[in-house]
């Protein structure tokens, strides 16, 4: 009785087996009888079509599943055209992100390391170790001069007139070392002028190339002196550019409407704060703002501040003393040059709030944030409530010094498809995620 | 006095439309004649795209919220159905129509990704539960 059992289920199961296998071959031989249809199916231009609506996290997803994708998605054709479609379409905009970056120095050598945050209202944590970079030999000074979308750049003074700057792309783990911006200094008459140096990245959507702009600032005993130039990605030289406006750059520079904008000082007026920089002519032009409402006696170059939100180029006015308020202007109408006062927050009622100056502020998802002494402030722009949030320290990866001194900064980034190794030969890792640069 | 335009599928089944909805499509407009045949593309399919363009035709506003309803409703179709539907606007060149089916592929997507917390590229794994998913959209 098992015995005829077993036998039958045998006989059922090799036939049901036989069936697939038939089914199979018949699938083979009819193309488009039975067979569903996948993507990849689809004709190419409908499949770009498909994925250029979607956002990077997506995309991420999308790279990591099949080859056929892995070899759209990761050309540079369409990270060109993605991104293109990010900063030039209203729909497209991303979710800002947080990056920590944590500067450890000791007197021989100093490294930043690169991890995501998240902050979901209540707490922070950190996610994602993204990358370690190693300046060997070298204390000195060093300056992270902007985030273009996913891209760090990162300037290292070697000595007064030499300089490199440096590319991270901690997604993909890219490190790429641009081309020497080295200029003698105009009216160089044998002894090295103070040098203050800008970097800018952004995209001219008319060529699709990434370009980045350095501008050198140059202090004689009376006088003063700038000259800037331009590096499109993939082309092996910087190119001058004829008229720079002859002010003082700050640290504080965003993009937005597919030009790079500073805040500066020593403007025609105290009404001059931003100048702009359009990739596209390669030229620099002067973005009128608001009448910021504030008494000469404070100092514009400390408590305002640039910022994006939402795609809009905002200015924010961060006042602790003698009144505490945050004043944030939005620019509605970029054609028009169009203001308005968008936030008026009184601070009088947070418990918790950064004080002082030096302050940097960044975008996050809901607001704006900014961090201090391992504190991390984060403003809800929807309701205009402030929560300061206590980091824990930063792990420290490698033993190549004990627990010394550590700083902490925050940086605001939204994902792009770019990937750096088209641009140029790549500086190896020493292993995953870590960098030793001499 | 408008024509009407046979549309044929692949399996022999002809489709009569009038002249508003075919020329909806750019192939059919820059045809030199009424008959066409549309290759690799079933009865089932064409007709559902027939009914796409004869709702289309007779609509003024693209922009009412009841075509946009019912637009919301044609493509809430099963994945297969929906490629398939791709294929054949596309092979016609019914520009809107594609649009329309093209978001929804890319809002599937979407949806299926959403359970990703990071951004992460080839070097880092993307969750496993998120690249079965995506398997099955038949990548």
């Amino acid at each position: 009785m098992v015995l005829a059992n077993f036998l039958s289920n045998i006989c059922s199961n090799l036939l049901w087996l036989l069936k697939a296998c038939m089914f199979s071959i018949k699938r083979r031989d009819n193309e488009n009888e039975g067979r569903s249809l996948t993507l990849t199916d689809l004709p190419e231009d409908v499949t770009i079509d498909i994925l250029m609506r979607l956002p990077v996290k997506s995309l991420c997803c999308l790279e990591c599943v099949s080859k056929t994708t892995l070899n759209i998605v990761g050309s540079p054709q369409f990270a060109a055209l993605h991104t293109r479609r990010l900063f030039y379409s209203s729909s497209a905009v991303e979710v800002p992100q947080l990056m920590l970056l944590a500067r450890y120095s000791n007197l021989q050598h100093c490294a930043i390391n690169l991890q995501s945050l998240k902050y979901n209202g209540s707490s922070c944590s950190t996610k994602t170790n993204f990358a370690d970079i190693v300046f060997m030999n070298d204390w000195y000074r060093y300056d992270v001069q902007f985030v273009f979308s996913n891209l760090f750049g990162i300037s290292r003074r070697l000595s007064v007139n030499r300089e490199l700057c440096y590319l991270v792309n901690p997604l993909r783990g890219e490190v790429l070392e641009l081309p020497r911006s080295d200029v003698k200094a105009p009216n160089y008459n044998g002894y090295d002028p103070c040098i203050h140096d800008r970097y800018g990245m952004g995209f001219d959507h008319v060529s699709s190339t990434y370009k980045i702009v350095h501008i050198s600032e140059y202090a004689y005993e009376n006088s003063s002196d700038i000259a800037a130039r331009v590096y499109a990605m993939g082309t092996r030289s910087w190119r001058p550019i004829q008229s720079v406006p002859l002010c003082h750059f700050s640290n504080k520079s965003v993009y937005a409407y597919g030009d790079r904008h500073w805040l500066v000082e020593g403007g025609k007026s105290h009404n001059n704060l931003i100048v702009s920089f359009d990739f596209r002519k390669d030229e620099f032009y002067w973005t009128h703002h608001p009448d910021l409402q504030a008494s000469s006696s404070r100092n514009f170059w400390l408590d305002f501040h640039l910022l994006t939100l939402k795609g809009s180029l905002a200015i924010m006015d961060y006042c602790s003393y003698p009144e505490e308020y945050i004043k944030i202007w939005v620019l509605k109408n970029y054609d028009k040059k169009e203001w308005a006062l968008d936030y008026i927050i009184n601070m009088d009622t947070f418990v918790e709030r950064p004080h002082g100056t030096l302050l940097k502020w960044g975008e996050w998802e809901n607001g704006i944030f900014t961090i201090q002494s391992g504190v991390c402030y984060f403003v809800d722009l929807r309701h205009g409530s402030m929560k300061g949030v206590k980091l824990s320290p930063s792990i420290i990866n490698y033993n190549l010094w004990g627990p010394e001194q550590y700083e902490q900064s925050i940086f605001s980034y939204t994902g792009s498809m770019v990937s750096l190794k088209n641009y140029g030969n790549l500086i190896e890792a020493a292993r995953p995620g870590m960098w030793f640069l001499q | 006095m408008s024509r009407v335009f046979k549309l044929k599928s692949s399996d022999n089944e002809t489709f009569e439309v009038e002249e508003a909805a075919a020329l909806l499509s750019e192939t059919i407009k820059s045809s030199s004649s009424t008959e066409i045949t549309v290759p690799n593309v079933k009865a089932e399919i064409l007709g559902k795209v027939v009914e796409w363009c004869n709702k289309h035709a007779e609509s003024e506003d693209t922009k009412d919220q009841l075509i946009k309803e019912w637009d919301a409703e044609f493509v809430s179709v099963d994945q297969h159905v929906l490629f398939k539907l791709i294929t054949a606007a596309d092979y016609l060149q019914i520009k809107e129509l594609v649009d329309q089916l093209t978001q929804r592929v890319g809002d599937m997507i979407k949806a299926k990704t959403l359970k990703t917390v990071e951004m992460t590229y080839p070097t880092f794994n993307v969750e496993r539960e998120v690249q079965e998913e995506l398997k099955s959209l038949g990548f």
